[in-house]
C-alpha cells in the first residue's frame, strides 16, 4: 500500500461534528470542573482534618465537665458549619453546568467563588474566636486544668507574658492556616475568576 | 455586530474536522475523544488572543490542537486494550463512509496508532498536505529534519500497515 495513495482517503473521511452551540457550550465547561475540585478538596481537608484531631496525643489538660462540655460544644458547631459549607460546595458544583447561558453561569461562579471567600474567613475567623473562647473559659472557670504556680497568680508580668504567648502562637497559626488555604483554594479561585471574566468579555 | 465569542465558534465549526482527525489520531476511545476535542477548544479560546490573523487559523489550530492532544497523551496513565481501540475506530464513522474506505480509514488510523507521538503528529500532517515548511514549524524542527523524519515514518508505517492487511 502506498501511503501517498492514503492521502486522498484521508481526505475524504468524513469526521463527526458539533453544533455551533455545542462548541460555545465547551468554553463553559471549565468552571464546572473547578467547582468539583473545590467540593472534592473541601471533602478531602474535611476528613484531613477529623484524622488530624483523632491521631493527637491526648491533651496533658485535665479540664472539667463544664470545661470539656464547652471545648466539645465549640468543634460540634464548627463541623456542622463545615457540613453546611460542603453541602454548599456540592450545590455548586452541581449547579455550573455546560448547559446554562452565559448569565446564569456567570452568578453561579460568582456564588462559588463568594462561598469559597467566606468558607476560608470562617475558619480562620472560628479558629481565633475558639483560642480566645476556650483561654478565657478555662481561665475564668478551670483555672486548675492549668496549673498556674501560685507565688506568680497576682503578677500581672506572668499574665502578660501568657496573653502574649497565646497571641503569638495563634497569629503564627493564622498565618500559616492563611498559607494553606491560599496553597489549596487559590488556585483555584484564580481559574474561576479567569473564567469568570472572560465570559464576563463574551457576554 | 459579530462578538469574539461568535467569531471564534464560527471557526472552530467551519474547521472542527481539524480537531476531529487529531483527536482520533491520539484519543483511544469515543469519550476520550470527547473530552479531548472540548480541551482543544478550550486552549483555543484561551489563547485566542495570541492568534495572528496574518497566519492561517487552520494552521495555528493545528499546532495548538497537537499541543494539546500530545500534552493529553502524555498525561495518559493507563492503557486500554487492543479490542476498546478496535471497537472505537470501527464505529466510529460506521453510518458515513462505504465500507470498503472505511475499513482503509480504521486500518490507517490503527497503523498510526502504533507509531510515537510526534510521528503521530508528522503523518497527520503529511496526510493533510501541509508543506514541509508549515509542518516544520508546526513540530518544531528545521525543514530538512522534517523531510527526513516523514521519509522514515512513511516506511515505518507502510511497515505496520502490512500487518493489518
Amino acid at each position: 500500500m502506498d501511503i501517498n495513495q492514503l492521502k486522498n482517503v484521508w481526505k475524504e473521511q468524513k469526521t463527526t461534528s458539533f453544533s455551533r452551540e455545542q462548541i460555545l457550550a465547551m468554553l463553559k465547561r471549565k468552571s464546572s470542573s473547578v467547582a468539583k475540585w473545590i467540593f472534592y478538596i473541601s471533602l478531602g481537608e474535611f476528613i484531613f482534618w477529623i484524622l488530624f484531631s483523632l491521631l493527637l496525643p491526648e491533651s496533658s489538660l485535665k479540664l472539667n465537665n463544664s470545661s470539656e462540655f464547652f471545648v466539645t460544644a465549640i468543634s460540634v458547631v464548627n463541623y456542622i458549619v463545615i457540613i453546611g459549607f460542603i453541602i454548599l460546595f456540592f450545590i455548586n458544583f452541581k449547579k455550573i453546568k455546560v448547559e446554562q447561558n452565559v448569565s446564569e453561569l456567570l452568578a453561579n461562579i460568582f456564588r462559588l467563588r463568594k462561598t469559597v471567600r467566606y468558607y476560608i474567613i470562617y475558619n480562620l475567623a472560628m479558629f481565633v474566636l475558639s483560642v480566645i473562647l476556650s483561654t478565657w473559659w478555662i481561665l475564668i472557670y478551670d483555672s486548675e486544668a492549668i496549673n498556674i504556680p501560685s507565688n506568680v497568680k497576682n503578677n500581672t508580668a506572668f499574665w502578660l507574658g501568657l496573653v502574649f504567648a497565646v497571641f503569638t502562637v495563634t497569629l503564627i497559626i493564622v498565618i500559616s492556616l492563611y498559607f494553606f488555604y491560599r496553597l489549596l483554594y487559590g488556585f483555584l479561585l484564580r481559574r474561576l475568576k479567569k473564567n469568570y471574566e472572560e465570559l464576563k468579555q463574551l457576554q | 455586530m459579530s462578538t469574539r465569542q461568535d467569531i471564534f465558534a464560527n471557526l472552530v465549526d467551519e474547521n472542527q474536522g481539524i480537531i476531529h482527525k487529531v483527536c482520533r489520531t491520539y484519543a483511544d476511545s469515543d469519550e476520550e475523544h470527547k473530552d479531548m476535542f472540548q480541551e482543544v477548544v478550550l486552549q483555543l479560546w484561551s489563547s485566542f488572543d495570541s492568534f495572528k490573523e496574518e497566519s492561517k487559523f487552520s494552521t495555528w489550530m493545528y499546532r495548538v490542537a497537537l499541543n494539546t492532544a500530545i500534552t493529553l497523551f502524555r498525561k495518559k496513565k493507563k492503557a486500554i486494550t487492543t479490542t476498546e481501540i478496535e471497537e472505537y475506530h470501527s464505529h466510529q464513522y460506521k453510518e458515513i463512509v462505504e465500507h470498503d474506505k472505511q475499513e482503509e480509514i480504521d486500518i490507517l488510523y490503527k497503523s498510526i496508532k502504533q507509531l510515537t507521538e510526534i510521528e503521530r503528529a508528522l503523518v497527520l500532517l503529511y496526510l493533510e498536505e501541509k508543506p514541509y515548511k508549515e509542518i516544520a514549524e508546526t513540530i518544531g524542527i528545521t525543514e530538512g529534519n522534517a523531510r527526513v523524519k516523514i521519509n522514515r515514518v512513511k516506511v515505518k508505517l507502510k511497515e505496520i500497515m502490512q500487518q493489518w492487511i
